[in-house]
């Protein structure tokens, strides 16, 4: 597949999976920083949940680009 | 007596030395690929390479050797080791102690490719024997009075200790705090040592942090088993059933909880994998920019590389301490799930009385 245009579908998939985790990690850490605006004295623990909730939210658009990956060329 | 604030700063010049001294070192990386690449910019799937070095049809003997070439029948066509590289035009990755080895000795790269699944797990095994040293060190020349290591030592303990026994509680996370501190220290360490020059990090295969997964899963499930016995388990993948309907809805929850339970260690490694895979391959392909930088010099092979990836090996260190830390999470969360539930109320009553 590598003279056609299929092999466009390798990068829009993974673009597709960037636009999703995109916005939720936008609302992930907007939610974040809001609550450290709130509470400073919390906020090493509020940050710790959201580094932790960055990578769960990331995991998903590796997962798509593994697949660009484990395809046999 | 106050003590003197700016006594332990490091000094602006010695700082300055440091990050000099950096900029110079970050130059050898690519550089040393620049000269091991035959054309400018081809570091290529070194993996695939030397898959179809063994692959009897490519015949994949540099060209540079006469006698070989002579020799070589008429029949099978005589690939250069420029079309060799062109063909094997698979992901850049980061080379590392095969990679060169490859290059220098170009004849075995077909016994090089045969013992990549034992060079694999020895890296992984230094590794392990590193830490251990280090750990075991630590340990042996413990004292009321700790040096440094020894503090650090055990700042990192603790810190791990405050993580797991705030999710698991007091009893639960001193039992489970061996095997997932453990965990934690492997990933990162796993992590970390495929930044030191020559060395692949294991984690970077996706069979080493699926079988890292798989201990996780054997963990959840013995803890499981143990703990709320095989009636309970099947209740828990049931969704503890109370009434009629809930025993009718029962049927359907069993293989969806059950499917749920085999792909959560497969979530686990591939998240893993993928995060420090997909760094060394960034590294590979910035490395790869920074040899086609100096392409239009007229000289070719020019054993020079720009250090383009100098910015993505901090980001790579800083992401694999936080995949390890999300692996460890997980695992905990996986744990607290099937421990037993009512241990959580006791203990939110005995913080509120105390």
């Amino acid at each position: 597949m590598k003279g056609t245009v299929l092999q466009f579908s390798y990068p829009i998939g993974v673009a597709l999976a960037a636009i999703g985790s995109g916005l939720g990690l936008g609302r992930a850490v907007g939610s974040a920083m809001e609550a450290m605006g709130r509470q400073p004295e919390a906020a090493g623990k509020i940050q710790t949940g959201m580094i932790v909730g960055a990578a769960f939210i990331e995991a998903l658009t590796i997962y798509a680009l593994i697949t660009v990956f484990l395809v046999p060329k | 007596m106050i003590a003197n604030p700016k006594r332990n700063r490091p000094s602006a010049s010695k700082l300055i030395a440091a990050v000099a001294g950096l900029l110079v070192a970050s130059w050898a990386l690519p550089s040393s690929a620049a000269a091991a690449t035959p054309d400018q910019g081809q570091i290529v799937g070194m993996t695939q390479l030397l898959a179809q070095a063994g692959d009897k049809s490519l015949n994949g003997e540099p060209a540079s050797d006469q006698a070989g070439a002579e020799q070589a029948p008429a029949k099978k066509k005589k690939l250069s080791e420029k079309e060799v590289w062109k063909k094997a035009s698979g992901v850049p990755e980061l080379p590392a102690l095969p990679h060169f080895l490859a290059k220098i000795m170009p004849k075995k790269k077909h016994t090089i490719h045969k013992w990549m699944w034992v060079i694999r797990p020895v890296y992984a095994l230094v590794i392990v024997t590193l830490v251990f040293l280090v750990l075991m060190g630590v340990y042996r020349k413990r004292s009321i009075l700790p040096t440094r290591m020894q503090t650090a030592m055990e700042m990192l303990v603790e810190g791990l200790d405050n993580l797991i026994c705030g999710i698991l509680g007091e009893k639960h996370g001193r039992k489970y705090l061996p095997y997932l501190g453990a965990l934690f220290l492997y990933i990162v360490c796993l992590n970390w040592f495929g930044q030191v020059p020559l060395m692949m990090s294991p984690s970077s295969f996706f069979a080493c942090t699926l079988g890292l997964a798989i201990c996780t899963f054997f963990v959840v499930q013995y803890t499981a088993f143990t703990k709320l016995g095989v009636k309970g388990v099947v209740g828990h993948w049931a969704g503890d059933p109370k009434d009629v309907v809930g025993y009718c809805v029962a049927i359907l929850l069993i293989p969806l909880h059950i499917f749920g339970e085999f792909l959560k260690p497969l979530s686990l490694g591939l998240r893993l994998y993928g995060n420090i895979y997909g760094e060394d391959v960034l590294l590979g392909s910035m490395l790869m920019l920074g040899i086609m930088i100096f392409s239009f010099l007229p000289a070719n092979g020019i054993p020079l590389g720009f250090p383009l990836m100098l910015p993505f090996q901090f980001l790579a260190l800083l992401l694999s301490t936080i995949q390890a830390l999300v692996f460890t999470l997980l695992s905990t969360i996986y744990i607290l799930m099937v421990l037993p539930h009512d241990d959580h109320e006791h203990e939110e009553h005995a913080e509120t009385h105390a």
